[in-house]
C-alpha cells in the first residue's frame, strides 16, 4: 500500500532520511521507533508530501505520490499529532467534521458522523460537540484529534506521537482504545514514537531508525529475540528485555490444562493476562505457581513457575 | 474573590473625589465671554442640600468599599465588620446617582448664581465638576473590573447618564453654561468639523488598512523586507506630527501646479491631501506591525495540521490564519484609529478643519470655552471608537462561545 525505495531527504547541509526502503501492507500497522532526530517524523510527513522527498520514490496504492494532487492525497490520509493541532476558534464537532467538508459531504452525513466519531472514542456528542479544544483536558483534546483524522474515513493514517504529551494512565487508555477502533475498522497506519513500550503494544511491524537510516525492522518477538545490534538491544532496555518479552506472551499460551485441586481462595490468574504479570504475581504471593481462569471466573488450568522459564537441564544451576 | 490590593481602589478613589470637590471649585459664573469668572464652592454652587447628599454619596461608597479593609479590627475582636453582599450592588446605585446629578446640578447652579440682570453671563464647571466626573467614571469602570459578570450594569449606567445630560439640553436648563453657549454660537461650523473629522479619520483608517494589507503581504512573503520595512515605518513615526504636516505642503502644491487637474480634485499643498497622507504615514505603523505579529503568532501546529488535512492555500488563510489571526489585527484597527481621532486635531493647522479647529480658535482668543468644545468631541470619539474596537475584537476572540 505503502512504497518507499531509496528514499531520501536532504536538508541544508544534513541529510535527515538516507535511502530507506520500507513497504507497508494494507492494514497494517507499521511503528516508526528511534531517539529524537532519527528521521522517523519526517519519514513520516514525506508520506502526505508535507515535506516533499528529495531522492528515490514513495509509492501509494502504486502510483508514484509526486504524481497526485497534494491537496488531494491529503484528504485521503488522516494526520494526528502531539500537539493535537486543533483550531481553537473551532467548536469539537467543527473540528471532526473539517475532512468531510472539504470532501463536500451533505450536512447531515458530516453531523452523523462526527456524533459516530464521538461515540466511538467515550466521549458523549452531546456533551462534547459544542465545546471549544480550550475547554477540552488533555486526553479528550487528542481524542479529538484521533476522531479528526479518522473522519473523512481515509484508508491510510499518520500518527506523530499522539499519545506523548499525555499521562501514563490517560495514554494507556487511548492505546487501547486505538487499538479496539483500527481492528474494527482495519486501517493502515503509519505511526511514530520515541517511546519503546508504546511501538511493542501498538505494532504489527516496528521500524527502528537511528541517524536517518532503518536499522531493523520486523515483529516485536523478532527484535526482541534477536536485536541487530547494540543500538537496537539499547532501546529495547537491555535489562528489562525479559520481562518485555514476558508480556508480549499470554498466560494461556503455556498453562497446563490441570485443574486437579483447585481452591477458589488460592492465588489465580486471568488467561488472557501476560506471562509478566503472571510473574508479577508469583512474587507478590510468593508462590510458584497460579491458577488460570477464564473471563467467566471459570478454572481453566494451571501456570507454574516453570512454565514461564522452561530452562533446559544444562542451563540448571549447578547444586553442590 | 477580589485581592486586598484591589479592595483600595474604590475607597481611594472616592476619597479623592471627596477632596476635590472639598477643596477645588465646583462651578464659576462669568459676566461675559472673555473676563475671567468667579468661583464658587460645593456649597455656593450647589445649595447646602444637594451639596450634602453628593458628599453623603461620595462617603458611603468609601465605607461600603472599606469594610473588608478593615479586617484587623476584626482580628482584634474589636468590631464584627463584613463586606454586605449588596455592597456592590449600593456602589452602583450611588454612582448611578452621582453620575445622574451632574446635569442637573449644573442647571440648578446655573439657576441660583446667575443673577438675571445679566443676560450675557454664564455659568462654566470648575475643576471641582471634572474631578468628581473623571473619579465617578474610574469608580464605575473599577467596579465593572470586581464584577465582572454585571457588564449590562456599567454600560446601563452610562446609557442613562448620556440621556440625563440629552434630557437637560433638549429642555434648555443648560443654556446659560459657557460651553453650550459656544455650541449654539458654532452650530454650523461644529456639524461640519465633526464631518470632516470622521471624514479623514475613517479615510486613513480605510487607506492604511488597504495599504497596511499589502505591507503585510510583502512581508510575510519576502521575510527579507521585515526589517527594512519597519525601519521605515518607525522613522515615520519619529518625525513630528506638525513638521510632517509643513514638509508636504511643498511637494503636492508644486504637483497641483504643475498637473492642474489635481486641484480640482481638491489636492493642493493644504487641506485633506497632506492631512491624509500624514495620517496614513503614522497609520501604517501600528497597522503593519498587529497584522505582521498576529498572523505570524498563529501556531506552526495548527497550520500544519490545516495543511495536512487537506486544506488549500486560500482555505487555510481565510479559514485559519486569518480568523485566529483577528483580534490583535483589530488592536491594530483600534490604535490607528485612536491616534488619528488624535493627529486630526492637530491636521486642523494646514486647514483640514475638522475638531481641532475649535482647539486653535479659542487658544488664539484664549477662550477656555470653545478650547473645550473641540477637546471633548475628541475625547468622546476616542472613546467611543476604543470602546467598539475593544469589543469587535472581544466578539472574534476565537474559541469562545458568545451565548
Amino acid at each position: 500500500m505503502i512504497e518507499l525505495r531509496r528514499l531520501s531527504k536532504h536538508f541544508a547541509d544534513t541529510t535527515a532520511v538516507d535511502a530507506i526502503d520500507l513497504s507497508i501492507a494494507r492494514g497494517e500497522l507499521c511503528v516508526l521507533v528511534g531517539t529524537s532526530g532519527c528521521g522517523k517524523s519526517t519519514t513520516l510527513r514525506m508520506i502526505n508530501r508535507l515535506i516533499e522527498y528529495s531522492e528515490g520514490t514513495l509509492m501509494v496504492d502504486g502510483r508514484p505520490i509526486d504524481q497526485l494532487d497534494a491537496v488531494q492525497l491529503r484528504r485521503r490520509m488522516g494526520y494526528a499529532i502531539q500537539s493535537t493541532g486543533l483550531f481553537p476558534h473551532w467548536t469539537v464537532a467543527q473540528n471532526i467534521g473539517l475532512v468531510p467538508r472539504l470532501l463536500k459531504w451533505p450536512k447531515s452525513k458530516i453531523a452523523q458522523r462526527v456524533d459516530e466519531l464521538l461515540n466511538l472514542l467515550n466521549m458523549p456528542a452531546r456533551e462534547f460537540a459544542d465545546k471549544y479544544p480550550q475547554q477540552l483536558s488533555g486526553g479528550q483534546a487528542q481524542r479529538v484529534g484521533v476522531a479528526r483524522a479518522l473522519a473523512g474515513d481515509p484508508d491510510i493514517l499518520l500518527m506523530d506521537e499522539p499519545f506523548a504529551a499525555l499521562d501514563p494512565i490517560t495514554r494507556s487508555n487511548l492505546q487501547d482504545e486505538l487499538l479496539r477502533i483500527l481492528h474494527q475498522m482495519g486501517k493502515t497506519i503509519v505511526f511514530v514514537t520515541h517511546d519503546i513500550d508504546e511501538a511493542l503494544k501498538l505494532a504489527d511491524r516496528i521500524v527502528i531508525m537511528d541517524q536517518g537510516r532503518i536499522v531493523q525492522q520486523g515483529s516485536a518477538h523478532e527484535l526482541l529475540s534477536q536485536p541487530a545490534n547494540e543500538f537496537v538491544s539499547q532501546l529495547l532496555g537491555k535489562a528489562d528485555r525479559g520481562l518485555k518479552q514476558a508480556s508480549l506472551r499470554q498466560v494461556q499460551e503455556r498453562m497446563q490444562p490441570n485443574i486437579q485441586g483447585y481452591q477458589s481462595e488460592q492465588p489465580s490468574i486471568s488467561a488472557k493476562a501476560s506471562l509478566k504479570q503472571a510473574l508479577s504475581a508469583m512474587l507478590w504471593h510468593q508462590q510458584d505457581y497460579l491458577w488460570v481462569l477464564d473471563h467467566q471466573q471459570q478454572p481453566q488450568g494451571l501456570i507454574e513457575l516453570a512454565d514461564i522459564i522452561p530452562t533446559k537441564p544444562q542451563h540448571r544451576r549447578p547444586r553442590s | 474573590m477580589a485581592d486586598s490590593r484591589s479592595d483600595s481602589v474604590l475607597p481611594l478613589l472616592s476619597l479623592a473625589a471627596i477632596l476635590s470637590v472639598l477643596l477645588l471649585d465646583y462651578g464659576s459664573v462669568q459676566a461675559n465671554r472673555i473676563v475671567a469668572g468667579v468661583g464658587h464652592s460645593l456649597w455656593s454652587a450647589l445649595g447646602s442640600g444637594l451639596a450634602t447628599l453628593l458628599l453623603l454619596s461620595l462617603l458611603a461608597i468609601l465605607v461600603l468599599n472599606s469594610l473588608p479593609n478593615l479586617s484587623l479590627l476584626t482580628k482584634l475582636k474589636l468590631a464584627r465588620l463584613k463586606p454586605h453582599r449588596y455592597s456592590k450592588l449600593y456602589s452602583y446605585t450611588l454612582l448611578l446617582f452621582l453620575l445622574l446629578q451632574m446635569p442637573f446640578g449644573l442647571a440648578w447652579f446655573a439657576a441660583i448664581q446667575i443673577p438675571e440682570s445679566q443676560p450675557f453671563a454664564r455659568a462654566a464647571p470648575g475643576a471641582g465638576f471634572w474631578l468628581l466626573l473623571f473619579f465617578s467614571f474610574l469608580m464605575l469602570l473599577e467596579l465593572q473590573r470586581s464584577t465582572a459578570h454585571r457588564h449590562w450594569l456599567g454600560l446601563g449606567i452610562g446609557l442613562s447618564t448620556l440621556a440625563a445630560w440629552w434630557l437637560c439640553l433638549q429642555l434648555g436648563w443648560l443654556d446659560s453654561l459657557a460651553l453650550v453657549r459656544e455650541y449654539r454660537s458654532q452650530q454650523g461650523p461644529f456639524k461640519q468639523a465633526l464631518q470632516s473629522h470622521l471624514l479623514l479619520v475613517g479615510g486613513t483608517l480605510l487607506l492604511s488598512a488597504l495599504l497596511g494589507g499589502l505591507l503585510t503581504a510583502l512581508i510575510l512573503n519576502f521575510r527579507s523586507l521585515q526589517s527594512s520595512v519597519f525601519a521605515l515605518l518607525n522613522f515615520l513615526q519619529t518625525i513630528p506630527s506638525i513638521a510632517l504636516f509643513s514638509l508636504l505642503i511643498a511637494p503636492l502644491s508644486a504637483l497641483s501646479m504643475q498637473f492642474p487637474w489635481l486641484q480640482s480634485l481638491g489636492i493642493r499643498g493644504i487641506g485633506w491631501a497632506p492631512a491624509l497622507i500624514a495620517l496614513v504615514a503614522y497609520s501604517l505603523l501600528p497597522m503593519v506591525r498587529n497584522c505582521t505579529v498576529a498572523l505570524q503568532q498563529v501556531s506552526a501546529e495548527v497550520l500544519q495540521s490545516a495543511q495536512a488535512m487537506g486544506m488549500n492555500r486560500v482555505q487555510l488563510f481565510f479559514q485559519v490564519r486569518l480568523p485566529l489571526a483577528l483580534p490583535v489585527m483589530i488592536e491594530g484597527l483600534r490604535i490607528t484609529c485612536i491616534q488619528a481621532i488624535g493627529l486630526t486635531a492637530v491636521a486642523a493647522l494646514i486647514g483640514t478643519g475638522g475638531f481641532g479647529n475649535f482647539i486653535f480658535q479659542g487658544l488664539g482668543q484664549a477662550a477656555m470655552d470653545l478650547i473645550l468644545l473641540g477637546a471633548l468631541p475628541i475625547i468622546a470619539l476616542a472613546m467611543v471608537a476604543d470602546y467598539l474596537f475593544s469589543a469587535a475584537a472581544k466578539y472574534w476572540q476565537p474559541g469562545v462561545s458568545h451565548d
